[in-house]
């Protein structure tokens, strides 16, 4: 397990700009529980990488990612440590591309988030905490359980959902993503893992499926659907729930 | 294969097409009904004005250009019951004249207008001359006219009316304003009424010429009138008749081919009537018809009144619908012929020799003889010619317009001094040979006088050189010289023989001469054209052309030109005038509206022509396509001096220019659009850097001043605020930033939309998280049609436009006001608006402002990039959509609202599945 490690988390950090870096790095040392470790390039960051599995025995919990490095692409090594077997860290990309096929192609390759500069820290910190609380997509909970969100309770074994107390009618469909999304809570989901999950592989495309439902849900679930409290979009990628 | 068809009945595809093209420009041009009568007094006014008043009844916009209701009691109820366009003043010597107002007709565009007496001549100091002229105009401008005319004043008509009632009418109209009416009325009645009318004085007769009006209103005359006019009535029908039968084949009976007839003109006056006689032909076989006149050597030298009387008669020609041309050869004949050919041409009218000719028609030399005898293919037909006829004042006063123009080139060269000359080289030969009679002998002398005569033609032209023969020979004998000749038959036959002799050669070289001269005025001319291709051709750019022209022309005619071009791209615009040349205020206004008119009208006008003709220049329009490119203005014309067809080779030149002008302003735009594709590019790869390079650095600034915002227990509560300072101005920053870079991304056209499927509230949702930092203080109010369709758009695209508008609306709302959105369908698209309370949008600026960069007087502080409105304007467009802005009705705000194009939606999962 990548989080298992109880003091601290060991994040590397791989950033060309010193400006970032140092404002990171100094935010990582004041926060409690968190360690950086700052290299500049891709050469030094696959050595540090290494070095640091050997004499841990574990990889780092997070990795923070820019892409335009001096040296190569940050997708590049994406790509490769996706590509490796055994144990894997969490992927945060960090970059100045904003664009969302920038976006979606590094979620692609495996990122599990993906934050545009420029970003306040507290963003930052926010993201962090819900990856490294929260289990991988897909891996169903053996139990089922109960979830309390704010004024919303969602209780798994009975399939039934309330808002401040009163039961909300929800059709089966929509109750299967609102249960998606509370697995997952805090993290994003993307169209393609919600619709492979729940309308099947040959819908992957028909994103307008997640969207449509999405917007009955939050007609039932939000206090005012157009600025929600619970159902989150994460532009240009997907949904998730919020996680407090 | 097409001439199998058309004799089965079908239509001839190019006449349909004809038909087609006119009935399309008739849609453009106004509706023309003339009411039509044999004689004054018939009621034609009546009949208009009754015409206009059930229009108006039905709710048309009827409005009276000009009546004259001649104090009849009927007719003026009538009039006053309609609204009248005020008559123009204007000022003519000593008295004020009151003139149908044109300009004012023009601008007040009625949906029909009633213009009594067609034939009417305007006061001087009026655009036209002739009213016929501003009828055209008016239709022109799309504007239906309602017009009267009687028989008599007809162009081909009034020559028949002046043998009938032997009074000449002064004041015609061409008949191709009749042929081209959408309708024509005839109004008649029987000739006893009409004299009842006149003997109980309904009718007008005009102020003066009461007697010789009356004896126009004879019995007898009112019916050959009546008769004239029901026939061309009748002719009218029947051309509807064929009309109708064009356009629907089953109809026609018989097809067959077009007749062309050309008849061939002199300089004769008398030739106007061979005009009007080949137009009744042609008319009556429906035939096409072509007038032509062959200039030659000999006819170069014509004088300037036989030049001016051809003009004369191709203007004819071509007002009644004729096709004319001038050719030019040495023999009359073959040129006819060849060009008939070239035409295919069934039948050919002369007009019959005159004089001793008449008698010699057989004559191998004559044209008659020489058509009869060389073509088997052609009907020739001779017609008869009336004897010769005084000319009227009128006719005498049409041909001085062209006087000037029309002066003989060939007869500027044969001075009255080259016959003096002449004269004294046939006395000083005949000195000569009185010196050396005794050394030259007979033979000698005979040789002296045919170098004399050979020379004088070739110095002085045929005629001088006549002179220098007969002096030579009267001095010959006055001198005594002819003492010594034989006097038997035998010798003085051959005398004679001598004496033709040398008047054959002398004029054999005479004619070498002229023709030599004529293919100099020729060369020359092709030399001119030549030689402004070449310069057209190397000048570069619209201004090099113009002044090479003005140059060229200047240089080679001795003429000024001065172009006037519009000034904007809309033709609506005022015309510049370049070069620009210092004139009166007065003279200046003038030429600009005589140069708008031609540029409009696409007509010559100014000096020599019937439009503004008392103005210093000439204006040419400069057609390409059927579209004016611009006029030009031709001044110091010198007519007396100016050559043969003259206006026809002005003509050519100002073509030339038109088209070199037309390739350089189209290889201009080329230009100018490639230099702008390439700035875009650079602006835009500019842009995507700067903005790229601005990212990083606010990164680092936004991260260090939240990272001392986590930690800020130890900063005093000042520092804290400086530090939220800095954030707030960053995130400013980096919105600016963000715009730039899409904008840059937008226009480089490196974005491709991917279009999906989405619920617009699910996009609401993402612009509305944009922007909840700077829309805290607005309350949102959305009003979203049930069952709107799914949007097919690039939904992050689309959230952008939303974030930009919505932050637009916060932006310029006063806090606490409602932010409306609104949304719905209808069968073609899905329209999205946003609704604020803040100033709304300076009226005439809604198109401006979704240029980049433009912004509407932001208040203090809240200044954005200014490219926002051009990023939406930009993503709509390329989502096929519209957007656009209004000012909201009863209180101040705007309304921004896109639109997309609705498409038929995807499947929608459903539950059961």
């Amino acid at each position: 397990m990548p989080n298992n490690h109880k003091e601290n988390i060991d994040i590397l950090l791989v950033e060309d700009d010193p400006g970032i870096g140092a404002f990171l790095q100094s935010a990582m040392d004041r926060e409690p529980g968190y360690c950086l470790h700052w290299e500049r390039t891709l050469r030094d960051a696959w050595k540090a990488y290494e070095k640091y599995q050997l004499q841990q025995g574990h990889c780092f919990a997070l990795l923070l990612l820019d892409l335009g490095l001096p040296d190569g692409d940050g997708q590049s090594m994406i790509r490769r440590l996706r590509t490796q077997s055994g144990e894997q860290p969490l992927i945060v990309v960090i970059s100045a591309r904003g664009h969302e096929m920038d976006k979606v192609q590094a979620l692609d390759e495996g990122a599990d988030d993906y934050l545009t500069k420029p970003f306040t820290i507290g963003e930052l910190f926010a993201r962090l905490r819900a990856h490294l609380r929260k289990k991988p997509v897909g891996v169903l909970e053996d139990n089922p359980r109960c979830w309390v969100i704010g004024e919303l309770e969602i209780d798994d074994p009975t399939h039934c959902v309330r808002k401040k107390g009163k039961v909300i009618d929800l059709t089966p469909k929509e109750y299967e993503l609102l249960h998606l999304l509370a697995i997952n809570q805090g993290r994003v989901l993307s169209y393609r893992v919600i619709l492979t999950s729940i309308w099947g592989i040959h819908s992957m495309e028909q994103k307008h499926y997640v969207r449509l439902y999405i917007k009955r849900l939050r007609e039932k679930i939000e206090d005012d659907p157009e600025a929600p409290q619970y159902l989150l979009t994460e532009k240009g990628f997907g949904y998730r729930l919020v996680d407090q | 294969m097409d001439d199998h068809d058309r004799s089965d009945g079908r239509p001839d595809p190019d006449a349909l097409l004809a038909q087609v093209q006119q009935e399309e420009s008739k849609q453009q041009r106004g509706r023309l009904k003339i009411f039509f009568g044999a004689a004054p007094g018939v009621g034609k006014t009546y009949a208009m004005l009754r015409f206009g008043q059930q229009e108006m009844a039905k709710g048309a916009d009827v409005l009276i250009g000009i009546v004259e209701t001649h104090q009849r009691h009927e007719t003026k109820a009538l009039a006053d019951a309609l609204p009248m366009l005020p008559r123009q003043h204007l000022p003519y010597k000593n008295v004020v004249l009151e003139e149908f107002d044109l300009d004012a007709a023009l601008s007040r565009r009625p949906g029909l207008l009633l213009l009594d007496e067609l034939a009417h001549s305007n006061a001087p100091g009026s655009r036209h001359k002739k009213r016929w002229q501003d009828l055209e105009e008016l239709l022109d401008a799309g504007i239906s006219v309602a017009t009267t005319i009687n028989v008599q004043h007809l162009e081909s008509a009034h020559e028949v009316v002046q043998q009938i009632t032997g009074i000449k009418v002064q004041e015609t109209v061409p008949d191709h304003l009749i042929q081209e009416a959408d309708e024509v009325v005839l109004v008649d009645i029987s000739d006893e009424d009409l004299m009842q009318r006149l003997k109980e004085g309904k009718v007008y007769l005009g102020d003066r010429g009461l007697r010789a009006m009356s004896h126009f209103f004879r019995k007898g005359n009112l019916i050959a009138l009546r008769q004239l006019a029901l026939r061309l009535a009748a002719d009218r029908v029947d051309l509807e008749l064929r009309q109708f039968q064009l356009q629907n084949p089953e109809e026609e009976r018989r097809g067959g081919s077009r007749d062309r007839l050309l008849v061939a003109i002199s300089g004769r006056p008398e030739d106007e009537h061979l005009v009007r006689a080949t137009y009744h032909l042609a008319t009556a076989q429906r035939a096409d018809w072509l007038v032509i006149h062959v200039d030659t050597p000999r006819g170069l030298m014509q004088k300037a009144e036989t030049q001016a009387w051809i003009w004369n008669h191709l203007h004819l020609a071509e007002s009644l619908g004729a096709e004319t041309a001038r050719l030019t050869g040495v023999n009359i004949g073959a040129e006819i012929l060849a060009y008939a050919r070239l035409r295919d041409v069934t039948q050919i009218v002369l007009g019959q020799a005159q004089g001793l000719r008449k008698f010699l028609w057989w004559w191998p030399g004559s044209l008659t003889a020489h058509l009869l005898n060389s073509e088997r293919s052609m009907d020739i037909i001779i017609h008869p010619i009336p004897a010769k006829k005084p000319i009227s004042e009128d006719q005498r006063l049409r041909n001085q317009q062209y006087l000037g123009v029309m002066n003989s080139p060939l007869r500027r060269h044969i001075r009255n001094r080259h016959f003096i000359f002449g004269a004294l080289l046939g006395l000083g030969l005949s000195g000569l040979a009185w010196m050396l009679a005794a050394y030259l002998g007979f033979a000698g002398i005979f040789m002296l006088y045919m170098l004399g005569a050979v020379g004088a033609a070739l110095l002085y032209g045929r005629w001088p050189s006549l002179i220098t023969f007969i002096t030579a020979a009267v001095s010959y004998y006055s001198f005594g010289l002819g003492k010594g000749l034989p006097t038997t038959l035998g010798s003085l036959a051959y005398f004679a023989l001598i004496l033709s002799l040398i008047l054959l050669i002398s004029q054999l070289v005479a004619r070498s001469r002229e023709q030599e001269l004529m293919a100099r005025i020729r060369e020359r001319r092709a030399r001119n054209l030549y030689q402004l291709v070449q310069v057209l051709s190397s000048a570069r750019g619209v201004e090099g052309i113009l002044n090479a022209s003005i140059e060229k022309l200047e240089q080679t005619l001795g003429i000024s030109v001065a172009f006037w071009l519009p000034a904007t791209e809309k033709s609506e615009g005022p015309l510049k005038q370049f070069p620009e040349l210092d004139q009166t205020d007065s003279l200046q206004r003038k030429l600009q509206a005589a140069a708008r008119w031609c540029f409009q009208n696409r007509k010559n006008a100014g000096m020599s022509t019937n439009t503004l003709a008392d103005l210093p220049a000439l204006f040419m329009p400069m057609i390409i396509n059927e579209r004016s490119l611009g006029v030009v203005m031709l001044a110091d014309l010198d007519l007396r001096r100016a050559p043969t067809d003259w206006l026809r080779f002005l003509e050519t030149v100002v073509r030339l220019i038109a088209v070199a002008l037309d390739s350089a302003q189209a290889s201009l735009q080329r230009t100018e659009a490639d230099v702008r594709l390439r700035v875009e590019q650079l602006q835009n790869a500019l842009l995507g850097a700067v903005s790229h390079d601005l990212r990083t650095p606010l990164a680092g600034v936004l991260g260090t001043a939240t990272t001392l915002q986590r930690n800020a227990q130890g900063l005093s509560s000042e520092d804290r605020l400086l530090l939220e300072n800095i954030r707030q101005q960053t995130e400013k920053m980096e919105h600016t930033v963000e715009r730039i870079l899409h904008m840059a991304a937008l226009q480089s056209g490196r974005l491709q939309i991917q279009k999906e499927w989405t619920p617009l509230e699910d996009l609401l949702v993402s612009a509305r998280d944009q922007v909840k930092s700077l829309c805290t203080e607005h309350p949102f109010q959305t009003r979203i049609a049930r069952n709107l369709p799914l949007l097919h758009v690039d939904p992050q695209l689309i959230v952008q436009v939303l974030t930009n508008l919505v932050e637009n609306a916060c932006r310029y709302s006063p806090p606490g006001r409602d932010i409306e959105l609104e949304a719905y369908a209808d069968e073609k698209e899905i329209v999205v608006c946003v609704i604020d309370h803040g100033f709304g949008v300076p009226s005439g600026r809604e198109q401006e402002i979704f240029g980049r960069f433009s912004q509407v007087k932001p208040p203090v502080g809240l200044g954005g990039s200014g490219l926002g409105l051009a990023i939406c304007k930009a993503i709509i467009e390329l989502h096929n959509g519209r957007i656009w802005v209004r000012n909201r009705v009863a209180v101040h705000g705007a309304v921004f609202c896109f639109a997309i194009p609705r498409e038929a939606e995807p499947l929608i999962p459903s539950e059961e599945e």
